[in-house]
């Protein structure tokens, strides 16, 4: 049977390591541990076929939500623009219209008493 | 486990769905973001994978719902994420979060997490937070067992259920996606087992 060392820290500090690491010395961990190539060749390959899947199915529920209609670009979206100019704004600028429009302080919000059975995130 | 896995979207992934969702319905090409976060809410169902949305999100698609041709759309993605709402202790913990270097708005996300529920009040937190905000994600992963030990030294105080309130696990979309697939497919076998 395999034996496996158990780390010291977590798999998250250790990701954090090799983010702050160089390109060079990450190269060489990948020449340290070939596995890794594999590995991310796979899930590389698998999130394709997941994405792909998940953009026809979303694309059909669309069709069918409206009626195989296209919103035009020209349709009238929040703020005064149409949906093609805010799809057309930087992510940035997109970012801080929503952060506008959504203005709801979650800290003005009145706390809810939960069921006393309710199901806790185990 | 029992009941399905409970996800809160951030803000900038659930925008990332609505943008997603907008594209196909104008036959414009989706970058590879909005492909995860679409990925990730088609992975929902009701025995799976429940999605959750914060009240800011909720409130922009409640603007949005009145101009009709959107309202499809809002319905859409209505039918696959709930509103979460802040309970009991919600403020509490964010101010513990604030105090570990987190943005008044991060620690509000972060908080939901732990101290959110669904409409009927029948769930207490959520086991992931979708993110991809990198800095956010950065600091909890550095900051998190400090994060557990005030959470564990807060609970001691609590009475049931909150007492059982747990950290979600703060990820990005794709990798939501990967450790429910490992999941449900770990459950499919219990199940194909137990038949047997």
């Amino acid at each position: 049977m395999e034996a496996r060392l158990v780390l010291p820290v977590s798999v998250e500090q250790v990701a954090v390591v090799v983010r702050q690491m160089s390109r060079a010395d990450r190269e060489r961990l990948l020449d340290l541990v070939p596995d890794l190539h594999q590995i991310a060749r796979q899930a590389g390959r698998g999130r394709l076929d997941e994405g792909t899947a998940a953009v026809e199915r979303a694309r059909t529920e669309v069709t069918q939500a409206l009626a195989g209609r296209r919103l035009s670009l020209d349709e009238p979206f929040l703020g005064e623009l149409t949906l093609g100019q805010y799809l057309r704004l930087p992510d940035q600028e997109r970012g801080r219209l929503w952060d506008d429009w959504g203005q709801v302080d979650l800290e003005d919000l009145e706390e809810l008493d939960v069921r006393p059975a309710a199901l806790p995130a185990r | 486990m029992s009941g399905p896995l409970r996800c809160l979207l951030d803000k900038v992934v659930a925008r990332r769905i609505m943008e997603a969702l907008l594209k196909l319905a104008s036959a414009q090409d989706l970058i590879a973001e909005e492909v995860d976060a679409l990925s990730l809410y088609e992975r929902s169902d009701v025995r799976w994978l429940q999605l959750f949305m914060a009240p800011p999100t909720d409130h922009i698609l409640a603007r949005l719902v009145l101009s009709t041709p959107y309202a499809p759309l809002i319905a859409l993605f209505r039918t696959r994420a709930e509103v979460a709402r802040p309970t009991r202790y919600f403020k509490r913990w964010s101010r513990r979060l604030r105090d570990q270097g987190f943005t008044r708005e991060d620690a509000a996300i972060l908080a939901l997490g732990t101290f959110g529920t669904s409409p009927a009040a029948d769930v207490l937190g959520m086991h992931f937070v979708a993110t991809l905000d990198r800095p956010m994600l950065n600091h909890w992963q550095t900051r998190q067992r400090t994060i557990q030990e005030r959470l564990v030294a807060m609970q001691r105080q609590l009475d049931p259920p909150y007492r059982d309130a747990f950290l979600p696990q703060i990820r990005r979309p794709e990798n939501i996606v990967q450790e429910t697939q490992s999941s449900q497919q770990m459950l499919r076998e219990g199940e194909a087992d137990y038949e047997v």
